[in-house]
């Protein structure tokens, strides 16, 4: 499994959300509330891409994206042609999630919406998620490729 | 000479028959924008859609004698009347400007406004939107 990029085509609206903690928490009979942490990493970040009106063969190059990288357990990075278009370079290792370790898949099936003729609009949404084995250092380098299994 | 037109040189066609007494037509056409900004522009970009076109004519509630037809009648039993409509009402139209210039085009006749007041002659004011293609343009 490797990554594979996005192509290259520059979305017109992206909505990222970080991710949180795994974490637990309880309630006692007195309202008191203990926490339970029990990784120090974020996982479950999601990326939602919308590209609005482009040709639809530019949309079946997202629709075959989804297709290679859902059959072969891939992950998704993004650059400045694609993803990272229009971000600061400060939002660039987490909209990448470069740093964090997590990897981006689709969350789900882009969703195309026809507009005129040879001309539609798609949206895609991606989670980010820590593969299994993964070690607890961030560094993603050292990371085996377990995570993904088929079944 | 320069040639120019003005409404007396105005012709409305309907149905294959031209419509006496009509005061003014008017024909607007437009294609759709559909804006293609990424998030890295710094200017909106767009790339052309689909195309309309509608427009509206007014004609005096007028005829020659008692036995003749109201001017405009066809054009105004589209909307007022009592059955219902079907896909037969889509008619041709042609708006001439000059013997040889001018749109044809065929439309649905979507509004229909009768006005009647002291002093002036019945009027009636019909909207129409054109559906498909222009089918023939000279301009």
């Amino acid at each position: 499994m490797a990554a594979v990029a996005f192509p290259n085509f520059k979305p017109s609206k992206r909505s990222y959300k970080a991710g949180s903690y795994p974490q637990r928490q309880f309630k006692a009979l007195n309202g008191a509330t203990t926490t339970l942490r029990y990784g120090n990493r974020r996982t479950e970040s999601t990326l939602a891409l919308g590209f609005e009106n482009l040709r639809d063969a530019q949309i079946a190059q997202i629709l075959e994206h989804y297709e290679a990288v859902a059959v072969s357990g891939d992950w998704v990075k993004f650059g400045t042609g694609n993803g990272l278009a229009g971000a600061g370079v400060e939002l660039h290792p987490f909209l990448n999630e470069t740093t964090s370790g997590l990897r981006w898949r689709y969350a789900d099936a882009p969703s195309v919406e026809s507009i005129a003729p040879g001309i539609s609009s798609v949206n895609v949404n991606f989670v980010g998620n820590l593969d299994a084995g993964g070690s607890s250092d961030g560094n993603t380098s050292e990371r085996p490729d377990e995570g993904f299994y088929f079944a | 000479m320069g040639i120019y037109s003005s409404g007396q040189s105005g012709v409305l066609v309907f149905d294959g028959k031209t419509i006496a007494k009509v005061s003014s037509w008017a024909l607007q056409a437009s294609v759709a924008a559909l804006e293609t900004t990424s998030l890295s522009d710094t200017a909106k970009t767009y790339t052309p859609g689909i195309k309309a076109a509608s427009g509206s004519c007014s004609v005096w509630m007028y005829r020659e004698s008692a036995q003749a037809p109201v001017a405009g009648e066809a054009l105004i039993s589209k909307v007022f009347r009592t059955s219902a409509t079907s896909e037969k009402d889509i008619y041709g139209m042609s708006l001439m400007y000059q013997t040889d210039k001018g749109v044809k085009f065929n439309c649905i006749i979507t509004d229909a406004a009768l006005s009647l007041s002291v002093g002036e002659i019945m009027q009636v004011s019909l909207s129409f939107q054109v559906t498909s293609d222009l089918i023939e343009v000279l301009l």
